[in-house]
């Protein structure tokens, strides 16, 4: 069974024609994608700045979260804080 | 490390998922159209044993195939994007991604894979009704393939079925049926696979024309017309449907995405919808004072009829949004835009104090944040907004795309009809202004396609996921010329894909189906 399946595939290989230049595309394709543009222009970022900082994973995107926020917001800095403490005195 | 996220950052990192999806939505719908399409020829000639079909079956079989090893794997690079730019909100929902994408993932090389090489492979190999099942089963799976992706999708647009981990920083999904079957899922995927299927119908009436215009394999040519014709009657008047389900469903979820669609600013009730008009170039914000449109006829209640379900009842505009205090739905009052962004910032700032008192290990503290975290995380995205502007999408993209895509679908199903009627009641091989009208239109079945995801992605700005996380907030701290560089990588990529698929294609067309089994 596994044989005949087996050459099944191997019969259909042989005998493309235009197969064989859509596969070859997607040969190339598929090399410049995890051989050059992952390997080389898309690096895993938490990974890499988490080590980076010293820090685990969750720990990097927390602070990313919370000094994002410190950007977006102008008094941000103080607002965290400040809640932090009137939360403290509640 | 960067110190500041720059607008250029946001802007090359938006524009490089949205070139990418773009040009992976351009195979994609084809796939889904042709599947259907030759399944239903090769049904037909399974049934009737006639050999005619099996050519016409086969011949659209190999432009599928084209379609297919050009269009595969495209979708991987915004998986890598997610990684590298997107890391932030890659983290924030990586638990609820996972389960949708990994079954996609799975389904798609499983089934596709096994399925295509039997469909390609197995003419005369395999008996009839084997080939037949296996060249459904092919369509089958790339459509259950698309399935998971417009879940996911659908999430980000309206998030459901997950709880928010403050000690993990991610959402852990806690109902996956309320995931994958939510009511803007089902509506999203209904909606965009049809138009997938009145692509593929239109690409098949066009190609068809063009056998008529050279005034060869004329036979065929009509036989492929007639099936496209009234399949992509059918996928374009189901399409037309699911929109307007659609609708209802953004009205209910997205109220800033229907009325940037709209450009309408002040809502109220018994609101029509604009059929026809020109917006004002003048209008630069919200709050100025400058009329929104040049011109507009509008539909009288029928935007309060899509958006409600009764021709009276009440839509917010821009404005109505930004200021809240209207009554929702449910009864209560709607909160200002101000008030979010407020709730935004004590969900953030209850975030910092939580994981603060976990660090000191104060139980009681930790319980006392996690609770005002709780109740603020709904608005968790608002504290990431510095400007109240932000929150509207830009208007003229939104209401200009979405017209767009709905006179060009309305066209579609004239289209068709005309072509069922002609062909019942005359010789359409001698209509010459019917097939340049038929070639015409497959360009504007991608641009129909485009101008619908324009309208579902662009509406929903500043979201990545709505009301939860910004752009501003998801996109990593990187350079913003490492994502400027791969942006031009891929344009290029993409681009010499795009004209090897379409020299390809053309030249396969050119050749025409087989003139006997051997070929």
């Amino acid at each position: 069974m596994i044989k005949k399946i087996f050459q099944f595939y191997v019969d259909g290989f042989r005998q493309m024609r235009l197969g064989k230049i859509l596969w070859a595309i997607i040969g190339i394709k598929l090399f410049v994608m995890f051989a050059i543009l992952k390997l080389f222009f898309f690096p895993d970022t938490i990974s890499e700045q988490s080590e980076l900082r010293g820090v685990g994973k969750s720990e990097f995107v927390a602070d990313e979260f919370l000094e994002r926020s410190t950007l977006a917001v102008n008094d941000t800095t103080e607002t965290v804080h400040g809640d932090k403490t009137k939360l403290k005195h509640e | 490390m960067i110190e500041s996220i720059s607008t250029s950052l946001v802007d090359w990192s938006r524009a490089q998922f949205a070139m990418t999806a773009m040009y992976h939505w351009i195979f994609v719908p084809l796939t889904l159209g042709l599947a259907m399409i030759m399944g239903i020829m090769e049904t037909i000639y399974y049934r009737t044993g006639d050999e005619r079909w099996k050519r016409t079956a086969r011949f659209w079989m190999r432009l599928f195939g084209v379609n297919f090893a050009i269009g595969v794997a495209t979708g991987l690079i915004l998986e890598f994007q997610f990684g590298t730019n997107w890391s932030n909100y890659s983290w924030f929902v990586g638990d609820i991604f996972g389960a949708p994408l990994a079954i996609e993932g799975i389904l798609a090389f499983f089934m596709e894979a096994t399925f295509i090489a039997v469909m390609f492979f197995g003419w005369g190999k395999v008996s009839k009704g084997f080939h037949l099942a296996s060249t459904w089963l092919t369509g089958l799976g790339a459509t259950i393939s698309a399935w998971w992706i417009l879940v996911a999708n659908a999430w980000m647009q309206h998030p459901v079925g997950m709880t928010f981990n403050p000690d993990t920083m991610r959402n852990e999904m806690t109902d996956f049926l309320a995931v994958a079957t939510s009511q803007t899922a089902v509506v999203k995927f209904f909606h965009t696979v049809m138009s997938g299927w009145v692509l593929g119908a239109l690409f098949v009436a066009g190609v068809g024309c063009y056998f008529l215009l050279k005034k060869r394999d004329t036979e065929f040519a009509l036989r492929s017309i007639k099936v496209a014709a009234g399949f992509g009657l059918v996928a374009s008047l189901i399409a037309a449907a699911t929109g307007d389900s659609s609708g209802y469903d953004i009205a209910k979820h997205q109220p800033m995405k229907l009325a940037a669609v709209e450009g309408l600013y002040e809502g109220g009730t018994g609101v029509g919808l604009t059929a026809v008009g020109v917006l004002n170039p003048d209008k630069k914000s919200f709050d100025d004072s400058e009329d929104p449109f040049l011109f507009k006829i509008d539909l009288p209640n029928m935007l309060s009829l899509l958006a409600t379900r009764q021709m009276d009842g009440y839509v917010p505009g821009i404005n109505d949004l930004i200021e809240g205090g209207y009554t929702l739905p449910d009864g209560t009052t709607a909160l200002s835009a101000d008030e979010k962004i407020e709730r935004g910032r004590m969900a953030i700032a209850s975030l910092s104090a939580y994981r603060q008192a976990v660090k000191d290990k104060d139980t009681v503290e930790a319980r006392t944040h996690l609770n005002a975290l709780e109740d603020n995380m709904p608005y968790f995205g608002y504290g990431y907004i510095k400007d109240k502007g932000e929150l509207v999408p830009n208007v003229p993209l939104n209401f200009y795309s979405f017209r767009i895509m709905v006179i060009l679908g309305g066209l579609f199903i004239f289209y068709f009809l005309l072509v069922l009627i002609l062909m019942r009641k005359s010789d359409i091989t001698r209509m010459k202004w019917l097939h340049y009208v038929s070639l015409a239109l497959i360009p504007l079945g991608y641009i129909a396609g485009q101008a619908g995801w324009v309208v579902a992605e662009t509406g929903r700005q500043p979201w990545t996921i709505q009301d939860m996380l910004p752009v501003s907030a998801a996109i990593s701290g990187i350079e913003t010329s490492s994502v400027r560089t791969t942006f031009f990588i891929f344009l290029a990529i993409f681009t010499v894909m795009l004209a090897a698929g379409v020299t390809i294609m053309c030249k396969e067309i050119k050749k025409g189906p087989e003139t006997s089994e051997k070929e």
